[in-house]
């Protein structure tokens, strides 16, 4: 597995995948003018996972303050992939974070198990 | 230098939209904003058709003079993503600022960034006049108004209020619903997020929205919505 690192800025979220240290995380305002193009090094690395990866778990942290509805229409892809992923026997675990006074934020990442079907682990920010 | 030659001729312009203006509603019928097809508008500089945009935009300003009543955050000029970035920013730094509650704060950048991303995708640019648009976002004794105004085609700015017709109609249970159908079933496309921007718009701001679409010649209108938000 390759690392992969995105820097944030004031328009899209942090991406770091760094499997040396086992850490996995996009975090921050997700509104980029083309969300299709940000996330595609993201959809790509899911992509190039390889069999004999499926020992190495995964859990990759979600931690947004905003997200746009084409970033929501993307991240919905991505997450479809992580379980279709998961249902040929990789172990990726997915976490999403959300702060108490952000119903919004938690609402989103409830949508996507609705609507997936993926077990998603929601977890408030203390 | 330029830019001070082209503020010039524009500030030189404002008056002869005035006469213009004020010679239509002599006449008794304003022309200016309800016309089907203003007949002046193409014997006007570019200058002046960008200038149709700026007095709308002072006029919205000038709408928040008064008792409880405060512009945070306005902009009239043109669009490009590094506009949207500044603008959201500036936004939130101001609400923060004037005291506005988290929750508000929120809601009103979620709105905003919809609002500036359909213009960016959506607007109308020409070689004219590129892409302006005009953004107004003020305080209204306990409750914000967000409003943005720009130049699309006419088809799809009717397209647009369709829709928004359909959206009004909906309590909140049905936008949700109705949300959650759009991004089950959406097939991205390249221009990404159609539907689902509008109705994030009508969400956020529980329906509390208007708009309206002035034609400004045969092919291109304004386009202005405006949400509420409640300080609650």
């Amino acid at each position: 597995m390759k690392k992969l690192f995105i820097k944030e800025t004031l328009n899209s979220p942090k991406v770091l995948f760094d499997p040396a240290k086992k850490r996995y995380e996009i975090a921050g305002k997700s509104f980029p003018e083309n969300s299709r193009n940000f996330y595609q090094p993201v959809l790509d690395w899911f992509a190039e996972l390889t069999e004999a990866e499926k020992s190495e778990k995964i859990t990759l942290a979600f931690t947004f303050e905003y997200i746009s509805s084409s970033s929501i229409i993307t991240l919905k892809q991505m997450l479809a992939k992580i379980k279709s992923l998961k249902s040929k026997g990789w172990d990726i675990e997915v976490l999403w974070y959300y702060e108490q006074n952000d119903p919004d934020i938690k609402e989103i990442g409830e949508e996507y198990t609705k609507l997936i079907g993926l077990d998603i682990q929601m977890v408030s920010k203390t | 230098m330029y830019d001070l030659v082209r503020q010039g001729r524009k500030f030189m312009m404002r008056p002869i939209i005035h006469i213009v203006r004020s010679f239509i509603n002599f006449a008794g019928r304003n022309l200016f904003f309800n016309a089907t097809k203003p007949f002046y508008f193409n014997l006007l500089t570019a200058e002046m058709k960008s200038s149709l945009l700026e007095e709308q935009y002072i006029g919205l300003l000038n709408r928040y003079n008064g008792p409880g009543k405060k512009v945070i955050t306005s902009f009239h000029g043109q669009m490009d993503e590094e506009r949207i970035s500044v603008l959201t920013y500036t936004a939130e730094h101001q609400l923060d600022k004037e005291g506005a509650r988290r929750g508000s704060v929120k809601k009103i950048f979620n709105i905003l960034i919809e609002m500036l991303q359909n213009i960016l995708l959506h607007g109308k640019v020409t070689e004219e006049v590129g892409n302006p648009f005009s953004l107004v976002i003020a305080q209204n004794v306990d409750e914000y108004e967000l409003s943005c105004t720009n130049l699309v085609e006419t088809e799809l700015a009717t397209k647009i209020a369709n829709s928004l017709d359909e959206l009004k109609k909906m309590n909140e249970k049905q936008l949700k619903t109705h949300y959650l159908e759009v991004l089950g079933n959406e097939q991205y496309s390249v221009k990404g997020g159609a539907g689902l921007g509008l109705i994030t718009i009508a969400l956020k701001c529980n329906n509390q929205f208007t708009f309206s679409s002035t034609p400004v010649n045969d092919k291109l209108s304004l386009f202005t919505i405006t949400a509420v938000i409640f300080d609650k």
